[in-house]
């Protein structure tokens, strides 16, 4: 296409961890560096690890950092000519781009048209089916019952119907048998029109106890595509994933090769620019079906960088200056095994409700293998404004057993005072004998919830942690020294 | 002399008793012999009855937030003055767990509502949950209206009991 071109400011149009993470990168590129915020987070560390920082202004801080003419003016002023969108906020916005584009900034992904054609739901399934790629048989129901019926038997069951216009899960039932589906679907119809003012019904094939597995991906301006193999995210809670690694126990090297391959063929066909998720459903029987494609870095890649070695955010932004790939299919090695856990301000035990709060203590995880992916620090006020994760754990080490292990005592090492965190649930997760198996599957949460409880602690560490915190309260101290003597075993305490 | 922590929804009084050479904590029911090093950068470590115990710990106000034993804990000094007084003093003040906006105000002032009763349905970080009465009594003041943000411990309801 056109040549290679060089950047002379590139701004981060994100915050938190991820802003951090691709300023990183610019500095290791040598590429001067800006990241935007919003005025609750002037002490984020992301201002003062960039080289500029600038405001951005909002009714609410999100809505600061979805501002596109705000932010295309910025890029103007300060002579910014290319943007790293992250994830989330603009990331997979086609009008951003093309406002970019009017104003001659680079954005540091996707071509827009590519962003909305995978950005559709119904036309990305079919631009991948047409191709011939697997995608879960479906129906929709053009008006014709009986034609519907024939449909839904031809698919096979157990089959999920649901409103076509509906979202969530209201009005969507299974139907694992033949007998009585006439009545169903009738049914069905009538509660799609109550609720939704469609008595349209859509149908598609069931995946019982599915697992979440998606391929990540590279293109360049050269028509040169690869993929960099795949992770497995099936531990989720409400649709969010908690734990992510890479290889998934569930693949065979047949498989394995299979799926990826059918990756880089759904990316080859949009002439896919950038770093790029293509997600699917894997049922336990070997099948698996296209779910979406993700036009953006994710949130997990870190655990893909840490099996293979290679910087994506580096790749993207090489793939932006028009540069060819770095790396050739056969050179991308897949090496010993890498796990992430998201560290959410939120309460497991309580149907994982948020919780806020200033986080007065954080230690990250030191040590080999250990990788840790933060915006946080001490003093930060948790609160309603962003999203919950406030980090991300990573370890690699030469297999699952090892990885497991590692995670287990980076989370040991972890502290984080002040807000509640699932990190306690994390290392649950890790100890579940069904996970250590590798049997996971995106119900996994729901399912052995009831082994994932909180851990029943003993009468003595109550009475520890009841000691120690009476010995750390001021009042509680300063009261004991009006007593006449007994503390001089209490070493250094002059607070 | 003697003082209460909270820790999960229980109320321990811990008290000081003096010993030739050692620290005696009475903590519930129980006398405990302990060594307590405050350390360095909030590494604190404990001997409690000849047992080590490791712990990160930081303080916000009355709150004491405790790793240890790869737990997280949560303790709260409770006022010496309002637990002398019968803890009745803002008792039945119901304050925000969390910072959010109010969705809907389900009482009036002057309600009468029993424990467990629903007051308002709040909203934080995109989900909606319910504020109810701790304690049976009168809706006193309410702070918040349909649509005010508040903070966490904001003071949201108060009930009188009867």
């Amino acid at each position: 296409m056109s040549a290679v071109r060089s950047f002379k400011k590139v701004l981060v149009a994100n915050r938190g961890e991820i802003a951090m993470r691709i300023l990183r990168t610019l500095k290791d590129l040598g590429l001067p560096s800006a990241v935007l915020y919003h005025r609750q987070e002037i002490e984020s560390p992301a201002l003062s690890f960039a080289d500029e920082a600038f405001e951005v202004f909002g009714d609410t801080p999100v809505s600061a950092y979805l501002d596109i003419p705000q932010i295309v003016e910025l890029c103007k002023t300060h002579g910014v000519d290319a943007v790293h969108p992250g994830y989330g906020f603009l990331a997979e916005n086609a009008a951003f781009v093309r406002a970019l584009d009017a104003a001659g900034v680079c954005f540091i992904g996707p071509r827009p048209e590519v962003m909305n054609l995978m950005g559709d739901k119904i036309g990305s399934r079919d631009f991948v089916a047409e191709r011939g790629f697997p995608i879960a048989p479906s129906v929709i129901d053009d008006g014709d019952e009986d034609k519907l019926i024939a449909s839904i038997i031809e698919i096979g069951f157990p089959v999920l119907i649901k409103a076509s216009a509906g979202g969530g899960g209201k009005g969507m039932q299974i139907v694992r048998e033949a007998d009585g589906l006439r009545d169903i679907v009738a049914t069905a119809k009538v509660e799609a029109q109550r609720y939704f003012g469609d008595p349209r019904v859509y149908a598609e094939r069931y995946i019982e106890s599915p697992r979440h597995i998606e391929v990540q991906v590279l293109g360049d301006e050269h028509g040169n595509c690869v993929h960099l193999w795949e992770r497995e995210c099936s531990i989720q809670r409400r649709f969010q994933k908690v734990i992510e690694e890479t290889p998934s126990p569930a693949l065979t090297p047949e498989l394995r090769k299979d799926i990826c391959e059918s990756a880089v063929g759904i990316a080859k066909a949009t002439n896919y620019t950038g770093a790029g998720t293509i997600e699917f459903i894997f049922a336990p029987n070997g099948d698996y079906y296209f779910l979406e494609m993700n036009t953006r870095i994710q949130v997990e890649h870190p655990i893909t960088e840490m099996v293979t070695g290679v910087d994506l955010v580096a790749e993207q932004v090489r793939i932006a200056m028009g540069h060819p790939l770095s790396y050739s299919q056969e050179e991308i090695k897949q090496v010993g095994h890498a796990i992430e856990c998201r560290i959410c301000a939120e309460i497991p035990d309580d149907d994982f409700a948020p919780a806020a709060g200033k986080v007065l203590m954080l230690r990250p995880p030191v040590g080999e293998g250990m990788r840790f992916d933060s915006g946080s620090y001490e003093g930060q006020k948790v609160g309603t404004a962003f999203d919950s994760m406030i980090a991300k754990l990573i370890v690699h080490a030469e297999d699952r057993d090892a990885a497991i292990a590692r995670a287990g005592e980076a989370l040991e090492q972890f502290v984080l005072l002040g807000v509640e965190t699932n990190s306690d649930y994390l290392g649950r997760l890790l100890r579940h004998p069904a996970f250590i198996a590798g049997e996971t599957n995106t119900g996994f949460i729901k399912d052995h919830a009831a082994d994932l409880g909180p851990d029943a602690l003993s009468a003595d560490l109550q009475t520890a942690v009841l000691a120690t915190a009476a010995l750390s309260d001021r009042q509680f101290v300063a009261m004991m020294d009006e007593v006449p003597y007994p503390y001089r075993l209490m070493k250094e305490w002059r607070n | 002399m003697r003082y209460t922590f909270k820790i999960g929804e229980e109320l321990v009084k811990v008290a000081p008793r003096s010993m030739a050479d050692e620290l005696i904590l009475a903590i519930g029911e129980q006398d405990c012999r302990v060594v307590f090093d405050h350390g360095r950068e909030g590494r604190c470590t404990l001997t409690l009855d000849g047992r080590s115990y490791e712990s990160w710990v930081a303080r916000d106000g009355d709150d004491i937030y405790i790793k240890m034993a790869s737990h997280y804990f949560k303790v709260t000094a409770v006022d010496p003055r309002a637990a002398a007084s019968g803890a009745s003093a803002g008792a039945g003040a119901i304050s925000a767990p969390m910072p959010g906006v109010v969705v809907e105000v389900l009482v009036a002032e002057g309600d009468t509502v029993v424990e467990g009763d629903k007051l308002l349905t709040i909203e934080s970080m995109k989900l909606q949950s319910t504020v109810r009465a701790a304690c049976d009594g009168v809706v006193g003041r309410i702070h918040v209206s349909e649509g005010s943000e508040f903070n966490k411990d904001d003071v949201l309801v108060e009930i009188e009991s009867e």
